[in-house]
């Protein structure tokens, strides 16, 4: 995981580039479920922390994910799982935290969790399925997923039970990412 | 605005869309929280600009904060690219913004900041509009206080802001808001939709293109999903009614220029004292007007 992020950074540090992929984020997140490819020389998850941090924010990486080196040029300031309002994780192990989830007055505080999964599929080809509906989806749709543990599904959907709070999901492989916001339903099983 | 403003260089001279690298990432880290909450008016640090605030500085800002050299930029104010307004914001843009493209055609632009009007032509997936607000809070009318305003939103208690409605039926006999009407969203929050007329209100409605809107004065901004629910409030005894456009006798009143019975119509009148309509979106009026006259020829 290590060698990968830091394999090829190339340009996630130019601000052409982070525009860039801000908008390829700005059409998960108004088309939830709709998988986005990274345009990026570099992981989405890196690159998208890249496009999205500086020091006025915050992040947490439980799991060690990220190289030390990359720490200065995210500027992010270091904090806690519970209180990050980015926090970068594998998928494939069960959530351990309840991470931030907003209040009534302020639910942007919120926290948005990248989630490193093995791949994103829009078809029902992999193991975990999902029936996706909400703002966003015209029509239900299906995604599968392979290298997420169910148990961030169901954690999920209890953080967004009671709207305006919940947490933003963003899911992450090699290449794509899609988009979860608090206000999509999830139902696991694939298409019905 | 000055027109001799210079652009700022930035340390490694990259200079892109006037606001720093470091400005535009905290109006994004906000739209994206305003998508994933439908209608929240999500608080952001609003910059200065090199003009007051009233002529679009929050719009300014979410449209500096999304572009990129390879989108096209439309401009609107009041339905008009020319209006002063319109031309000092593209302008801007353009000045500030190296390699972006401007047009007036909506079906060609990518982004499209308005005042006052959603475009007559549908808008598409492909497409981001922002709307320029210059009053956020749909509750200001009922409640002074922000900080109870805000725990009113987050429970979705507008029952105030309904018997404000009501007092307006008893006494007009119908609701008289003829712009900003009160919106709710996927159920819960209900925005202030800007000053559009009610005419566009039902456009928000399963909207295949992202809507945000941006307050730069109140430094706020909230956003209309795509496909998402947006309902005018009502009563179930009073419909919601958009402007109606028919005469005397009933009849739907077309354009002066176009001859469109469809648009949403400005009320004009000529030197003799004549009341006339002409549509009010002014480049959908030159398209209409550009069909007929090849429908002429050919
Ligand atoms: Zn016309």
């Amino acid at each position: 995981m290590k060698n990968e992020m830091t394999m090829v950074e190339v340009d996630i540090w130019h601000p052409a580039q982070q525009q860039q992929m801000f908008r390829s984020l700005l059409d998960a997140f108004s088309y939830p479920g709709r998988i986005q490819t990274c345009s990026q020389q570099a992981e989405p998850s890196l690159a998208l922390l890249a496009a999205l941090l500086d020091g006025q924010t915050t992040l947490s990486d439980p799991q060690d994910m990220l190289e030390e080196s990359i720490w200065p040029k995210l500027e992010a300031q270091r904090v806690p799982s519970e209180l990050a309002a980015f926090v970068l994780l594998d998928g494939s192990h069960a959530p351990e935290f309840v991470p931030s989830l907003g209040t009534l007055e302020e639910p942007e505080g919120g926290a948005t969790l990248l989630l490193r999964v093995a791949s994103l599929h829009d078809d029902d080809s992999a193991v975990l399925r999902m029936r996706l509906s909400g703002p966003g989806i015209r029509e239900a749709v299906s995604i599968s997923v392979d290298g997420l543990h169910q148990d961030w599904i169901d954690a999920r959907n209890d953080w967004v039970s009671s709207f305006p709070l919940g947490v933003e999901l963003v899911l992450c492989d090699a290449k794509n990412f899609v988009a979860l916001p608090r206000t999509t339903r999830i139902e696991i099983g694939g298409a019905a | 605005m000055n027109a001799h403003y210079e652009l700022p260089l930035e340390d490694a001279g990259y200079s892109f869309g006037f606001l720093d690298e470091y400005a535009k990432k905290e109006v994004r880290r906000c739209i994206l929280k305003a998508i994933a909450i439908p209608g929240y008016q999500t608080p952001y640090a609003s910059r200065e600009m090199p003009m007051g605030r009233g002529f679009g500085t929050g719009g300014l800002q979410l449209t500096l904060s999304l572009i990129g050299a390879d989108d096209t930029l439309k401009v609107i104010d009041q339905g008009s690219d020319d209006s002063v307004n319109a031309v000092n914001l593209r302008q801007f843009v353009q000045l500030t913004c190296p390699g972006v493209a401007v047009t007036e055609k909506t079906q060609e632009a990518t982004l499209i900041q308005s005042r006052h009007r959603i475009p007559e032509k549908m808008l598409t997936e492909q497409q981001i509009l922002v709307l320029q607000v210059p009053y956020p809070d749909a509750l200001v009318v009922v409640e002074p206080s922000e900080a109870r305003r805000k725990v009113m939103h987050g429970e979705a208690d507008y029952s105030r802001l309904l018997v404000k409605l009501y007092e307006d039926v008893v006494r007009f006999d119908e609701i008289t808001i003829s712009h900003r009407y009160p919106t709710r969203l996927n159920g819960h929050y209900v925005i202030d939709p800007s000053p559009i007329p009610r005419w566009d209100v039902p456009r928000l409605h399963q909207s295949p293109a992202l809507v945000l809107l941006g307050a730069g004065r109140e430094k706020k901004i909230y956003a209309v999903p795509p496909y998402t629910v947006a309902e005018p409030l009502v009563f179930d005894d009073i419909a919601f009614r958009v402007e109606d456009f028919r005469d005397a006798n009933g009849q739907r009143i077309a354009c002066r220029c176009c001859g469109s019975t469809v648009s949403f119509l400005d009320e004009l009148i000529d030197d003799a004292g004549n009341v006339t309509h002409q549509c009010s979106d002014s480049s959908y009026c030159e398209e209409e007007q550009e069909t007929i006259s090849a429908r002429k020829q050919a």
